[in-house]
């Protein structure tokens, strides 16, 4: 038996009315505060929270893509740098790296003339989220990290070689998933105009990487997938925009190497115009 | 390595760049530039646009207007006459390695075709451009050195072409579908000059090729 229950009877309020006028209580108090005035037009909250900010409004408009296009024409040029820095890049494939370089620079120049037109800011640097997430995993895969333990790659050249194809193919991809975005023919007709030499650049590099006829274009799938893509000049009957995984650096201990996704450029990649260099 | 292929080191061994390449290579920038330049007129109404008046513009239409189905009917045409041109080829003493590329290079433009068509819809033309396959037939039909020259003048002529159409058309749909060949027929572009024993990048990169024109009338 309870404290509760040896409480003598009392008229007028027992103990399950005790227990009803406390719940209509605590319902009355809920009521009161849901129909109170505020201050806060937000969710109520427990506690002191800090003041909000708004992020920044993103619209994908012609000037966006271009700024992105550019942003990447610069990543490459940052890719080649420092792997010719570096001394990485083989020495047969130096002038080939040095003329791609010319290329994207001049790529980069008349993609921020179109912006400049169009009355946009044009962007002189890499792509912001590839220099942050996505060349930092590249060159930590290639040179190695000492902070997470990864070991330097076995065979550098043959890394950047794949990179460079890598960067090329995403480059023809993006100004080719560009078009239907573009509002004008006139611009469409700019970008394919650079997405055909980004096309052809990726198809040289696997003429250099997998060699002659062999990097021609697949004849047969082979039974086990390569664990290092291999490059084909002709990698698909149409341009693709499905991406694509770079494999690079040394294996670990259980033989695998690391792999860098590299999508077709999206919302996260764009290069908006409130982002500056 | 196979008796009929041509003597082609890797793109990057046999680097060795012509000494007008510096001219050229500033020809092709001032080229972009030009390019550039060329946008400024139809593009100035649209430079002082704010990001506000950006989001209101009308979108592109998805499918082809008449004029559009007018300059895919000639792009149809040309891959055909592609298609038949690199039968001819087939059809001559080419190694197992260039009949290879030459007969996935056909399948390819055939491929192109057929998605061309089923965008034009009954209108599209299913046959090759008379005139074109008459012009080129004999560059087709000769030793394989000469064909493979042809098929990567072609191919660049192609790539010129569509992207001239790029610049006219304004259906999405159908940009799409002339952006996704023109990136593949640059790529054959490569592979063909290799095949013809390119002797340096600009073989390669270079498209001084001009545009096909659809026949007057």
């Amino acid at each position: 038996m309870t404290l509760v229950n040896q409480l003598p009877s009392q008229p007028g309020v027992d103990r399950r009315q005790f227990f009803r006028l406390g719940g209509l209580g605590v319902a009355t108090v809920t009521v009161v505060a849901a129909c109170g005035g505020t201050d806060s037009p937000g969710i109520a909250r427990v506690g002191v929270a800090p003041t909000t900010t708004d992020l920044p409004t993103g619209t994908v408009s012609d000037v966006v893509l271009l700024r992105t296009a550019a942003s990447i024409e610069f990543t490459a040029i940052d890719v080649y740098n420092t792997a010719l820095e570096a001394g990485i890049v083989p020495s047969g494939a130096v002038e080939t790296v040095e003329r791609f370089i010319a290329d994207h620079t001049a790529h980069a120049e008349a993609v921020n003339a179109l912006v400049t037109e169009l009355g946009g800011e044009p962007f002189t640097c890499a792509n912001p989220r590839l220099a942050e997430i996505t060349v930092p995993a590249i060159l930590a895969a290639i040179v190695g990290d000492e902070a997470s333990g990864k070991a330097p790659s076995d065979d550098p050249e043959r890394d950047v070689l794949n990179v460079a194809y890598a960067l090329e193919v995403y480059a023809a991809e993006t100004y080719q998933s560009f078009i239907p975005m573009l509002s004008v023919p006139e611009l469409r007709k700019a970008a394919i105009s650079i997405g055909n030499d980004e096309a052809r650049h990726s198809a040289v590099l696997a003429l250099a990487i997998t060699g002659t006829p062999a990097g021609y274009f697949e004849v047969e799938a082979p039974a086990e997938p390569p664990k290092i893509p291999v490059a084909y000049a002709m990698p698909t009957v149409f341009g693709s925009l499905g991406g694509q995984t770079i494999v690079i650096g040394a294996e670990d201990e259980v033989g695998l190497r690391t792999s860098v996704p590299l999508d077709t450029p999206a919302a996260n990649t764009f290069v908006y115009d409130y982002q500056s260099c | 390595m196979d008796t009929d292929m041509p003597d082609t080191a890797p793109a990057v061994a046999s680097a060795d760049v012509a000494s007008t390449n510096g001219l050229r290579r500033r020809l092709l920038g001032a080229g972009l530039i030009g390019l550039a330049g060329s946008l400024v007129p139809s593009l100035a109404a649209r430079a002082g646009a704010s990001p506000d008046q950006a989001t209101t513009t009308t979108a592109p239409p998805k499918r082809p207007s008449e004029a559009d189905l007018e300059l895919l009917r000639f792009a149809q045409a040309a891959e055909l006459t592609a298609m038949s041109l690199y039968n001819t080829a087939l059809a001559t003493d080419l190694g197992p390695n260039t009949a290879l590329v030459v007969a996935r290079v056909r399948d390819a433009h055939q491929a192109y075709a057929q998605t061309l068509s089923a965008e034009i819809g009954k209108t599209a033309p299913g046959a090759p451009d008379d005139a074109l396959l008459a012009d080129l037939e004999g560059s087709f039909g000769g030793d394989q050195a000469s064909i493979v020259a042809a098929g990567a003048a072609l191919e660049n002529s192609l790539v010129a072409t569509h992207t001239e159409l790029l610049g006219t058309i304004t259906g999405i749909d159908s940009a799409k579908i002339l952006a996704s060949i023109v990136i593949a027929e640059a790529r054959h572009a490569v592979v063909l000059a290799d095949l013809a024993g390119a002797g340096g990048l600009d073989d390669y990169l270079l498209n001084d090729a001009p545009a096909l024109a659809p026949a007057e009338g």
